[in-house]
């Protein structure tokens, strides 16, 4: 961790906590409990790598968002990096939005040098959609159901009547290679017709514009392949106490875009 | 916009922004004007960034455009965007400025924040360095103590309450302010009045139950910051071996311009992040020509040092001055002219390595002045730098008129000089608009004159070639069309583009004068240079000397001789061992011309008509062309239109590409 980060990172104190409960407007021993012997204040304060697991609605996003906003107004070095949020959905930037919107600190997390987003936006915005756009691809949606349609639609009429009889359907016109194979395409012989026409629509329709989410990864990691020491783009995203792990699930997808991508 | 380099630095503020916080107005004016009267709607910035390290890379990795070619290329392109509001109310001219990335500007608009870490420092031309290192509210020297990571992270702060006293070497400055506060607020005098305050007359003008309490103390800011600002704001810093030294008033402009860029310096080089780029507008101001070198000497070596995180700070002076444009490295220069930047970066022009190694030495302050001028003539003799600004006025094409130079090579290494200004990609660059016209001689000696010179002795044979180690040579060792051939030779090593070389029709200067009709004329400035110390120490007179030197050419051309034969002997005492100096023959030729033309004795038609054809095509490509019915413009409108013109600028660069 560069020293910056370190200096940054004293100890978390009591006033900032109180500042935190002000502007989200929760009580002011919302994280202390009535005793101070409330497991979140040891979270709140923790400046460790964390793991912590709590039954739905106990109050984990709220409590990320005040230590988010904590962090926030101590960030002044901006090559420094920024603090990088990723998770499943995008209840973080929702819960950031509704709860902080009345402070700088809300509106500078959503912005450069920090990241608050789920793991496909993460893997768009700073490396599938750059490199798309060096390579002078259009991007117009990035939706399966849109892609997919679009797809669909692009088949010929015996093609896509072959492919109902089949029991196949738009769901198996995605691909999961740079050169538009794999996906559902590949219950079909290679080099028929078929196989080829499907391929044909999947190429069609990227160079149109249309993605389905999944298919950034593709794209991302051709990126990191080229490029190799792109990934090292995250050090950007930072101190490891801030990534959210609540659950299991979770976990496997926050360590880093790597895992997923590859 | 102006079109030159302060265009460019402009460009670069509005795009980056700069470290001072000095934002730039947008004017109507900066809208390009076309010539028939329309503005353009649309003013786009392109600045490409490449070179980036790790950290740029994270920083902008949403921003960034990768190369598939070349898969090291890593840029941030970006495009800035200004336009004008269609309907010119009062109100509201421009629409907001656009920051835009990506190759073709389709990337997301650049954020506030990562703009902050692109901000420049940005020195401007003429500044008042005495200013701004002096002490007041918002002094620069305030700003850049405050971002000192000396002063932000050493010592302690002050606490009154720890006793006994904190030693003061412990203290932080703003410990320091704050224990200097305190202390001023204990002393006897303050607390003695604040008590006479208190007890005398605010505690018989108070209600009981709400005293009024005076407090006499020294900038009570409870902000950290605000009072560190202050307390630096009350600093300066000037020059001086000695503390009797009065301060910055007494040291001249140029000392406190030199301490200004050493603070900038200073602060530029201790930041750990941000675009590590300086911009200084002619940093020459004020500053005498030693020092301009040591300056330059300067700003090269830092901007070759590296900084922690791998990045290099990048200069970018603009400069009128010959001496900064000598002592920048020829690749680092890019010539301003007519609003188009041309880079001297080897690969953009015809410059070989050899030539770079060449100029590096060789390019001094005097002949930097080709970077500056309107037109160049480059010489490779002292007469010829003599005789060709006076040739050029009596004709008719003043040298300062048309703002050209005359550059003195000696001798060494014409052609390079000529080839800085051949583009290597006319296509892509365009070509630079400045006529030089390199000008040489031809070194062949007509068949008579080794005779006459005394290198054989008549009736000998000329010794043959190869098979000797003569040095001359002459008009009879060419066969054929091989003496076009060598002067195509010597032409073409530089006569592309807007360069000409232009060869003595037959041998050299001199004998070429004398050749083409001023043969009588260079005879007499000859035997005047001969007798020039008789002159001086008042032992002749010019007078005396020239009528014996006329009487002298007359029954020199009385003699039924061949041209050749003529100017042969014309010209022998500039060519015998122990020879008479030619600068000195340049000076009374130049001399003699101008009283010719004073006295009536040629009009300016007769004399261009008896000057060898290549000085006079050499002159009219610096200048501007002979027209057939005299010049196409008059001398007078010459003149007043290059004075209303933009002077060619040069601006320079150093370090990295970043």
């Amino acid at each position: 961790m560069p020293d910056e980060l370190q200096v940054m990172l004293e100890l978390i104190s009591d006033q900032e906590i109180d500042w935190a409960c002000a502007v989200m407007r929760l009580p002011r021993n919302a994280f202390a409990g009535e005793d101070g012997a409330d497991p979140r204040l040891a979270v709140m304060r923790s400046l460790e790598t964390l793991d912590v697991e709590a039954c739905p609605g106990s109050g984990k996003t709220t409590l990320l968002v005040a230590k988010l906003a904590i962090l926030t107004n101590r960030w002044k070095s901006r090559a420094a990096g920024g603090i990088c949020v990723l998770s499943h959905t995008n209840a973080a930037r929702t819960e950031i939005g509704d709860r902080l919107s009345s402070t700088s600190a809300g509106h500078l997390l959503l912005r450069h040098p920090h990241f608050v987003g789920t793991i496909h936006s993460f893997a768009n915005e700073f490396l599938a959609i750059p490199w798309l756009r060096s390579k002078g691809r259009l991007v117009k949606a990035i939706d399966t159901q849109i892609a997919l349609n679009d797809r669909w639609n692009r088949l010929p009429w015996g093609t896509k009547k072959y492919l109902e009889e089949h029991h196949s359907s738009a769901a198996s016109l995605g691909y999961t290679r740079q050169d538009f194979t794999g996906g559902g395409k590949e219950a079909y012989p290679v080099g028929q017709g078929t196989y080829q026409k499907m391929l044909l629509a999947c190429q069609q329709s990227t160079e149109a514009g249309y993605y389905c989410f999944d298919e950034m990864f593709v794209w991302a990691s051709e990126l990191l392949d080229r490029f190799p020491r792109c990934d090292q783009n995250d050090s950007r995203t930072v101190p490891p106490s801030v990534r959210r792990r609540s659950s299991r699930q979770q976990r496997a997808a926050i360590r880093l875009p790597a895992s997923p991508l590859h | 916009m102006d079109a030159g380099k302060t265009a460019v630095i402009d460009a670069l503020r509005f795009v980056l922004g700069t470290r001072d916080q000095e934002s730039m107005r947008l004017e109507l004016s900066d809208f390009h004007h076309t010539p028939n009267g329309e503005r353009s709607h649309e003013i786009t910035i392109r600045l490409i960034f490449s070179g980036l390290t790790q950290g740029d890379r994270s920083a902008f990795a949403e921003y960034l455009t990768y190369h598939e070619s070349t898969s090291s290329e890593v840029m941030l392109i970006l495009t800035w965007v200004a336009r004008r509001a269609e309907n010119d109310g009062p109100v509201r001219r421009f629409m907001p400025i656009e920051w835009r990335t990506g190759e073709k500007a389709d990337g997301p608009l650049l954020d506030a924040g990562a703009r902050f870490l692109l901000q420049a420092t940005y020195l401007r031309p003429l500044r008042d360095a005495e200013r701004a290192m002096s002490a007041g509210r918002g002094s620069r020297l305030s700003q850049i103590l405050q971002h000192t990571k000396e002063i932000k992270e050493h010592g302690v702060k002050f606490d009154p309450k720890t006793h006994p006293l904190p030693d003061p070497q412990t203290l932080s400055v703003l410990g320091l302010g704050d224990y200097a506060s305190h202390l001023i607020e204990n002393s006897h005098g303050v607390k003695g009045t604040r008590k006479k305050l208190n007890n005398d007359y605010l505690q018989h003008l108070s209600f009981s139950g709400d005293t009024l309490d005076a407090r006499v103390r020294i900038s009570g800011h409870r902000d950290d910051s605000t009072r560190l600002r202050q307390l630096l704001e009350k600093l300066e810093v000037n020059l001086g071996a000695n503390d009797l030294a009065e301060g910055a008033d007494c040291r001249g402009l140029g000392s406190n311009n030199i301490l200004f860029m050493a603070c900038e310096l200073l602060l530029l080089g201790t930041e750990v992040d941000g675009f590590p780029l300086l911009m200084i507008e002619e940093p020459e101001a004020h500053l005498h020509p030693q020092r301009q070198l040591r300056l330059m000497a300067f700003l090269q070596a830092q901007a070759s040092k590296a900084r922690a995180d791998g990045q290099c700070i990048q200069i970018i002076v603009t400069t009128h001055s010959p001496n900064l444009a000598s002592d920048v490295k020829l690749d680092n220069l890019v010539l301003v002219r007519n609003g188009r930047g041309y880079s001297m970066a080897e690969g953009k022009t015809k410059l070989t390595t050899s030539d770079y190694r060449f100029l590096q030495r060789f390019l001094d302050v005097t002949k930097a002045n080709l970077f500056f001028a309107r037109g160049v003539v480059i010489v490779e003799g002292d007469a010829e730098n003599i005789l060709l600004p006076v040739i050029a006025s009596l004709i008719g094409r003043d040298f300062e008129n048309y703002g050209v130079s005359v550059v003195n090579v000696g001798g060494v290494g014409l052609s390079r000089y000529g080839r800085i200004f051949m583009r290597e990609k006319l296509e892509a660059d365009g070509r630079i608009s400045i006529p030089i016209a390199c000008v040489t001689d031809m070194d062949v000696m007509p068949d008579c004159a080794p005779v006459i010179l005394g290198k054989i002795k008549e009736g000998d044979a000329v010794p043959l070639l190869p098979g000797s180690k003569r040095r001359w040579r002459i008009k009879s060792d060419f066969q054929g069309d091989e003496l076009d051939k060598k002067r195509a030779r010597i032409r073409d090593k530089a006569n592309e583009q807007c360069v000409r070389t232009f060869v003595a029709s037959e041998w050299t200067l001199e004998y070429d004068l004398a050749y083409f009709g001023l043969a009588k004329e260079v005879y007499v400035a000859i035997a005047l240079a001969d007798a020039d110390d008789k002159i001086n120490d008042m032992k002749a007179t010019i007078a005396e000397v020239g009528g014996a030197a006329k009487k002298a050419y007359d029954e020199l051309a009385a003699k039924n001789l061949s041209k050749e034969e003529l100017c042969s002997h014309v010209y022998e005492p500039l060519a015998v061992s122990n020879p008479v100096s030619k600068p000195t023959v340049a000076q009374y030729l130049a001399e003699i011309l101008q009283e010719g033309i004073k006295s009536g004795e040629f009009t300016r038609e007769h004399l261009k008509a008896l000057l060898p054809p290549y000085l006079v095509e050499a002159i009219a490509h610096a200048t501007e062309p002979f027209g057939q019915a005299g010049s196409s413009r008059t001398q007078e409108t010459a003149s007043s239109a290059e004075a209303g013109g933009t002077p060619p600028m040069t601006a320079a660069g150093g370090g990295s590409s970043a």
